[in-house]
Protein backbone atom coordinates (compact mmCIF):
# COMPACT_ATOMS: atom_id res chain seq x y z
CA UNK A 1 0.00 0.00 0.00
CA UNK A 2 1.66 3.30 -1.18
CA UNK A 3 2.03 6.28 1.69
CA UNK A 4 -0.80 8.06 0.36
CA UNK A 5 -3.26 5.54 0.62
CA UNK A 6 -2.13 4.97 4.12
CA UNK A 7 -2.43 9.15 5.00
CA UNK A 8 -5.66 9.18 3.52
CA UNK A 9 -6.72 6.12 5.53
CA UNK A 10 -5.28 7.77 8.57
CA UNK A 11 -7.36 11.27 7.76
CA UNK A 12 -10.66 9.76 7.44
CA UNK A 13 -10.21 8.27 10.51
CA UNK A 14 -9.98 11.27 12.36
CA UNK A 15 -12.57 12.69 10.37
CA UNK A 16 -10.53 15.24 8.74
CA UNK A 17 -12.21 14.71 4.78
CA UNK A 18 -14.56 16.78 3.72
CA UNK A 19 -18.08 14.79 2.03
CA UNK A 20 -16.25 14.35 -1.34
CA UNK A 21 -13.17 13.51 -0.19
CA UNK A 22 -14.91 10.94 2.40
CA UNK A 23 -17.02 9.24 -0.54
CA UNK A 24 -14.60 8.75 -2.27
CA UNK A 25 -12.25 6.98 0.37
CA UNK A 26 -15.21 5.16 0.99
CA UNK A 27 -15.42 3.47 -2.31
CA UNK A 28 -11.87 3.02 -2.66
CA UNK A 29 -12.38 0.70 1.07
CA UNK A 30 -14.68 -1.23 -0.79
CA UNK A 31 -13.00 -1.80 -3.95
CA UNK A 32 -9.64 -2.81 -1.96
CA UNK A 33 -9.65 -5.33 0.30
CA UNK A 34 -6.14 -4.13 2.28
CA UNK A 35 -7.18 -0.96 2.37
CA UNK A 36 -10.24 -2.31 4.03
CA UNK A 37 -7.91 -4.65 6.32
CA UNK A 38 -5.94 -1.82 6.90
CA UNK A 39 -8.11 0.48 7.77
CA UNK A 40 -10.35 -1.74 10.42
CA UNK A 41 -6.73 -2.56 12.05
CA UNK A 42 -6.39 1.40 12.60
CA UNK A 43 -9.45 1.78 13.78
CA UNK A 44 -9.29 -0.92 16.56
CA UNK A 45 -6.36 0.42 17.61
CA UNK A 46 -7.76 4.20 17.98
CA UNK A 47 -10.65 3.01 19.67
CA UNK A 48 -8.09 0.58 21.96
CA UNK A 49 -5.65 4.13 22.28
CA UNK A 50 -9.10 5.63 23.26
CA UNK A 51 -9.44 3.38 26.45
CA UNK A 52 -5.88 4.18 27.65
CA UNK A 53 -6.10 5.48 30.85
CA UNK A 54 -3.96 8.06 32.30
CA UNK A 55 -0.68 6.36 34.87
CA UNK A 56 -0.75 7.69 38.44
CA UNK A 57 2.08 8.82 39.94
CA UNK A 58 2.37 7.65 44.02
CA UNK A 59 -0.09 8.57 46.56
CA UNK A 60 1.96 10.76 48.83
CA UNK A 61 3.03 12.56 45.32
CA UNK A 62 0.62 16.35 46.35
CA UNK A 63 1.30 15.70 50.17
CA UNK A 64 5.28 15.37 49.26
CA UNK A 65 5.27 18.29 46.79
CA UNK A 66 3.68 20.90 49.33
CA UNK A 67 5.85 19.74 51.81
CA UNK A 68 8.65 20.45 49.92
CA UNK A 69 6.81 23.68 48.37
CA UNK A 70 6.70 24.76 52.54
CA UNK A 71 9.95 24.69 53.46
CA UNK A 72 11.58 26.41 50.24
CA UNK A 73 8.76 29.20 51.09
CA UNK A 74 10.24 29.29 54.43
CA UNK A 75 13.86 28.68 53.30
CA UNK A 76 13.22 31.66 51.16
CA UNK A 77 11.84 33.74 53.79
CA UNK A 78 14.50 33.41 56.57
CA UNK A 79 17.19 34.17 53.86
CA UNK A 80 15.73 37.39 52.97
CA UNK A 81 15.51 38.27 56.48
CA UNK A 82 19.19 36.92 57.34
CA UNK A 83 20.42 38.88 54.44
CA UNK A 84 17.96 42.22 55.17
CA UNK A 85 19.54 41.67 59.38
CA UNK A 86 23.41 41.67 58.02
CA UNK A 87 22.80 44.41 55.54
CA UNK A 88 20.92 47.00 58.17
CA UNK A 89 24.21 45.57 60.64
CA UNK A 90 26.61 46.88 58.09
CA UNK A 91 24.96 49.59 57.32
CA UNK A 92 25.18 51.43 61.06
CA UNK A 93 29.16 51.03 60.76
CA UNK A 94 29.18 52.41 57.69
CA UNK A 95 27.08 55.84 58.04
CA UNK A 96 29.31 56.08 61.49
CA UNK A 97 32.69 55.63 59.47
CA UNK A 98 30.88 58.30 57.07
CA UNK A 99 29.79 60.47 59.49
CA UNK A 100 33.10 60.42 61.34
CA UNK A 101 35.38 61.29 57.91
CA UNK A 102 33.32 64.26 57.62
CA UNK A 103 33.02 65.19 61.11
CA UNK A 104 36.88 65.43 60.82
CA UNK A 105 36.95 66.70 57.54
CA UNK A 106 34.70 69.91 58.17
CA UNK A 107 35.56 70.52 61.42
CA UNK A 108 39.60 71.08 60.18
CA UNK A 109 38.85 72.87 56.85
CA UNK A 110 35.54 74.83 56.63
CA UNK A 111 34.19 77.59 58.81
CA UNK A 112 30.90 76.01 58.14
CA UNK A 113 31.60 72.63 58.33
CA UNK A 114 32.90 73.64 61.83
CA UNK A 115 29.61 75.12 62.67
CA UNK A 116 27.44 72.55 61.45
CA UNK A 117 29.73 69.97 63.42
CA UNK A 118 29.36 72.77 66.37
CA UNK A 119 25.41 72.05 65.99
CA UNK A 120 25.60 68.66 65.90
CA UNK A 121 28.24 68.22 68.71
CA UNK A 122 26.41 70.65 70.97
CA UNK A 123 22.71 68.52 70.22
CA UNK A 124 24.41 65.23 70.84
CA UNK A 125 25.84 66.51 74.34
CA UNK A 126 22.10 67.94 75.40
CA UNK A 127 20.78 64.59 74.64
CA UNK A 128 23.82 62.58 76.31
CA UNK A 129 24.17 65.37 78.96
CA UNK A 130 25.93 64.45 81.82
CA UNK A 131 26.88 61.44 80.81
CA UNK A 132 29.65 62.38 78.39
CA UNK A 133 31.25 65.47 81.27
CA UNK A 134 31.07 62.23 83.99
CA UNK A 135 32.73 59.64 81.83
CA UNK A 136 35.28 62.69 79.95
CA UNK A 137 34.75 60.96 76.80
CA UNK A 138 33.85 62.53 73.41
CA UNK A 139 30.74 62.38 71.63
CA UNK A 140 32.24 60.14 68.92
CA UNK A 141 33.92 57.40 71.35
CA UNK A 142 30.31 57.04 73.05
CA UNK A 143 28.55 56.65 69.70
CA UNK A 144 31.14 54.39 68.81
CA UNK A 145 31.00 52.03 72.42
CA UNK A 146 26.59 52.62 71.77
CA UNK A 147 27.17 51.41 68.46
CA UNK A 148 29.15 48.81 69.40
CA UNK A 149 26.89 47.43 71.97
CA UNK A 150 24.01 47.98 69.42
CA UNK A 151 25.81 45.87 67.09
CA UNK A 152 26.44 43.15 69.41
CA UNK A 153 22.88 43.21 70.23
CA UNK A 154 21.55 42.86 67.21
CA UNK A 155 24.05 40.08 65.82
CA UNK A 156 22.73 38.13 68.97
CA UNK A 157 19.14 38.07 67.96
CA UNK A 158 20.02 37.47 64.45
CA UNK A 159 21.30 34.62 65.02
CA UNK A 160 19.24 33.30 67.64
CA UNK A 161 16.16 33.66 65.01
CA UNK A 162 18.62 32.78 62.36
CA UNK A 163 18.78 29.02 64.35
CA UNK A 164 15.57 28.93 65.86
CA UNK A 165 14.41 29.19 61.80
CA UNK A 166 16.68 26.17 61.05
CA UNK A 167 15.17 24.45 63.95
CA UNK A 168 11.72 25.06 62.38
CA UNK A 169 12.99 24.03 59.23
CA UNK A 170 14.32 20.89 60.50
CA UNK A 171 11.03 20.35 61.85
CA UNK A 172 8.56 20.65 58.67
CA UNK A 173 11.32 18.49 56.33
CA UNK B 1 -18.58 20.95 46.83
CA UNK B 2 -17.70 23.77 44.80
CA UNK B 3 -15.32 23.44 41.88
CA UNK B 4 -13.33 26.17 41.31
CA UNK B 5 -11.39 26.90 37.83
CA UNK B 6 -7.80 26.92 37.02
CA UNK B 7 -7.29 30.57 36.53
CA UNK B 8 -9.65 30.97 40.11
CA UNK B 9 -7.24 28.86 41.55
CA UNK B 10 -4.33 30.88 40.30
CA UNK B 11 -5.42 34.00 41.22
CA UNK B 12 -6.25 32.89 45.00
CA UNK B 13 -2.44 31.62 44.91
CA UNK B 14 -1.16 34.36 43.70
CA UNK B 15 -3.17 36.24 46.43
CA UNK B 16 -0.87 34.08 49.03
CA UNK B 17 -3.49 31.01 49.72
CA UNK B 18 -0.62 28.51 49.04
CA UNK B 19 -2.53 25.47 50.38
CA UNK B 20 -4.57 26.02 47.22
CA UNK B 21 -1.90 24.60 44.61
CA UNK B 22 -2.50 21.32 45.97
CA UNK B 23 -5.85 21.50 44.20
CA UNK B 24 -4.42 22.26 41.05
CA UNK B 25 -1.93 19.88 41.42
CA UNK B 26 -4.34 16.92 41.88
CA UNK B 27 -6.20 17.84 39.02
CA UNK B 28 -3.25 17.76 36.62
CA UNK B 29 -0.10 15.36 38.25
CA UNK B 30 -1.88 11.94 36.75
CA UNK B 31 -1.57 13.29 33.17
CA UNK B 32 1.63 15.33 33.40
CA UNK B 33 3.22 12.15 34.84
CA UNK B 34 2.01 10.06 31.98
CA UNK B 35 3.42 12.90 29.49
CA UNK B 36 6.58 13.18 31.55
CA UNK B 37 7.10 9.38 31.70
CA UNK B 38 6.45 8.69 27.61
CA UNK B 39 9.63 10.70 27.50
CA UNK B 40 11.46 10.05 30.54
CA UNK B 41 10.47 6.13 30.25
CA UNK B 42 10.94 5.91 34.25
CA UNK B 43 7.88 5.81 37.06
CA UNK B 44 10.33 6.82 39.81
CA UNK B 45 12.62 9.58 37.47
CA UNK B 46 9.39 10.89 35.88
CA UNK B 47 8.29 11.48 39.45
CA UNK B 48 10.88 13.52 40.24
CA UNK B 49 10.75 15.78 37.30
CA UNK B 50 7.08 16.28 37.86
CA UNK B 51 7.57 17.30 41.33
CA UNK B 52 10.76 20.04 39.68
CA UNK B 53 7.81 21.04 37.15
CA UNK B 54 5.43 21.78 39.77
CA UNK B 55 7.99 23.52 42.14
CA UNK B 56 9.31 25.48 38.73
CA UNK B 57 5.32 26.10 37.78
CA UNK B 58 4.68 27.57 41.34
CA UNK B 59 7.79 29.79 41.53
CA UNK B 60 6.77 31.11 37.85
CA UNK B 61 2.78 31.67 38.79
CA UNK B 62 3.67 35.60 38.59
CA UNK B 63 4.56 35.30 35.03
CA UNK B 64 1.51 33.69 34.29
CA UNK B 65 -0.65 35.96 32.12
CA UNK B 66 -4.07 34.17 31.61
CA UNK B 67 -3.26 34.49 27.80
CA UNK B 68 -2.88 30.28 27.34
CA UNK B 69 -4.83 27.82 29.54
CA UNK B 70 -2.75 26.56 32.68
CA UNK B 71 -3.05 23.25 31.42
CA UNK B 72 -1.05 24.18 28.13
CA UNK B 73 1.37 26.51 30.01
CA UNK B 74 2.31 23.65 32.68
CA UNK B 75 2.44 20.82 29.71
CA UNK B 76 5.25 23.07 28.09
CA UNK B 77 6.88 23.25 31.24
CA UNK B 78 6.41 18.90 31.90
CA UNK B 79 7.35 18.26 28.22
CA UNK B 80 10.91 21.00 27.95
CA UNK B 81 12.31 19.43 31.52
CA UNK B 82 11.78 16.35 30.63
CA UNK B 83 13.19 16.65 27.31
CA UNK B 84 16.52 18.64 28.64
CA UNK B 85 16.61 15.97 31.31
CA UNK B 86 16.57 13.29 28.64
CA UNK B 87 19.41 14.64 26.58
CA UNK B 88 21.50 15.21 29.38
CA UNK B 89 21.54 11.70 30.26
CA UNK B 90 22.14 10.87 26.67
CA UNK B 91 25.09 12.71 26.57
CA UNK B 92 26.26 11.46 29.88
CA UNK B 93 25.70 7.92 29.67
CA UNK B 94 25.21 6.67 26.58
CA UNK B 95 27.58 4.41 26.00
CA UNK B 96 27.42 3.01 29.33
CA UNK B 97 23.73 2.55 29.50
CA UNK B 98 23.23 1.13 26.04
CA UNK B 99 23.41 -2.68 27.40
CA UNK B 100 20.71 -1.55 30.17
CA UNK B 101 18.47 -0.38 26.86
CA UNK B 102 18.63 -3.70 25.85
CA UNK B 103 17.73 -5.16 29.36
CA UNK B 104 14.49 -2.67 29.68
CA UNK B 105 13.36 -3.80 25.77
CA UNK B 106 13.61 -7.70 27.00
CA UNK B 107 11.75 -6.25 30.29
CA UNK B 108 8.64 -4.50 28.29
CA UNK B 109 8.11 -7.32 26.23
CA UNK B 110 7.95 -9.38 29.22
CA UNK B 111 5.61 -7.86 31.53
CA UNK B 112 3.60 -7.16 27.98
CA UNK B 113 3.04 -10.66 27.65
CA UNK B 114 2.15 -11.04 30.92
CA UNK B 115 -1.04 -8.49 29.87
CA UNK B 116 -1.78 -10.89 27.47
CA UNK B 117 -4.72 -12.15 28.74
CA UNK B 118 -5.09 -9.00 31.19
CA UNK B 119 -5.66 -5.43 30.86
CA UNK B 120 -5.39 -4.31 26.78
CA UNK B 121 -4.39 -0.48 27.51
CA UNK B 122 -1.26 -1.44 29.92
CA UNK B 123 -0.20 -3.22 27.08
CA UNK B 124 -0.58 -0.49 25.06
CA UNK B 125 1.04 1.89 27.00
CA UNK B 126 3.84 -0.25 27.40
CA UNK B 127 4.20 -0.51 23.52
CA UNK B 128 3.72 3.57 22.81
CA UNK B 129 7.13 3.03 25.46
CA UNK B 130 8.91 1.62 22.35
CA UNK B 131 8.06 4.48 19.93
CA UNK B 132 10.35 7.48 19.52
CA UNK B 133 10.13 10.53 22.19
CA UNK B 134 8.13 12.93 19.95
CA UNK B 135 5.34 9.53 18.85
CA UNK B 136 4.60 8.99 22.11
CA UNK B 137 3.94 12.32 23.77
CA UNK B 138 1.32 12.94 20.65
CA UNK B 139 0.16 9.99 20.62
CA UNK B 140 -0.55 10.33 24.81
CA UNK B 141 -1.56 13.69 24.36
CA UNK B 142 -4.29 13.22 21.63
CA UNK B 143 -5.50 10.29 23.79
CA UNK B 144 -5.07 10.07 26.74
CA UNK B 145 -5.36 14.36 27.47
CA UNK B 146 -7.70 14.41 24.13
CA UNK B 147 -5.98 17.44 23.39
CA UNK B 148 -6.43 19.21 19.95
CA UNK B 149 -3.88 19.20 17.62
CA UNK B 150 -3.14 23.10 17.73
CA UNK B 151 -2.46 22.50 21.42
CA UNK B 152 -0.20 19.43 21.27
CA UNK B 153 1.66 22.33 18.51
CA UNK B 154 1.63 24.70 21.13
CA UNK B 155 3.33 22.32 23.65
CA UNK B 156 5.71 20.69 21.42
CA UNK B 157 6.36 23.81 19.38
CA UNK B 158 5.29 21.88 16.17
CA UNK B 159 2.94 22.99 13.40
CA UNK B 160 -0.64 21.59 13.60
CA UNK B 161 0.26 20.09 10.25
CA UNK B 162 3.39 18.38 11.61
CA UNK B 163 1.31 17.31 14.78
CA UNK B 164 -0.83 15.74 12.33
CA UNK B 165 1.99 13.79 10.43
CA UNK B 166 3.20 13.03 13.37
CA UNK B 167 0.05 11.59 15.22
CA UNK B 168 -0.02 9.70 11.42
CA UNK B 169 3.00 8.38 11.48
CA UNK B 170 2.81 7.17 15.47
CA UNK B 171 -0.39 5.29 15.14
CA UNK B 172 1.86 3.81 12.18
CA UNK B 173 4.59 2.76 13.98
CA UNK B 174 2.61 1.63 16.70
CA UNK B 175 0.55 -0.75 14.39
CA UNK B 176 4.31 -2.06 12.84
CA UNK B 177 5.16 -2.75 16.60
CA UNK B 178 1.91 -4.60 16.84
CA UNK B 179 2.38 -6.64 14.28
CA UNK B 180 6.24 -7.52 14.17
CA UNK B 181 5.39 -8.75 17.45
CA UNK B 182 2.77 -10.61 16.99
CA UNK B 183 0.34 -8.82 19.08
CA UNK B 184 -2.54 -8.36 16.57
CA UNK B 185 -4.89 -10.97 18.52
CA UNK B 186 -4.25 -9.47 22.07
CA UNK B 187 -4.10 -5.82 20.92
CA UNK B 188 -6.14 -5.61 17.91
Amino acid sequence: MNKIRKEIINQYLDGELDYDERKTTEKLLEDSSEDKNEYLLLKRLDKNLQKMKSKQPSQDFTSDLMNKLSVKTATHKIQSRFIIGIITILMLPILLITWTVIYNSFSNYSAVGSSIIYTVKSNISLLLGNAINYLSISPVSLLWISLSLILSIAIYFLFEDFSRSKFYLDKIR
Amino acid sequence: MTTYSDNELIKSIKNGNQSDYSKLVDRYKDRAFTLANSIIKNEMESEEILQDCFLKAFNSLNKFRFESKFSTWFYRIVFNTSLTRINNKKRNTESNFLSLDEFENTLTYDKINDYRKGEISEALSLLIRKLPNNYSVVINLYYLEQMSCNEIGTIIDESVNNVKVLLYRARNALRNIVFENNYTQELL
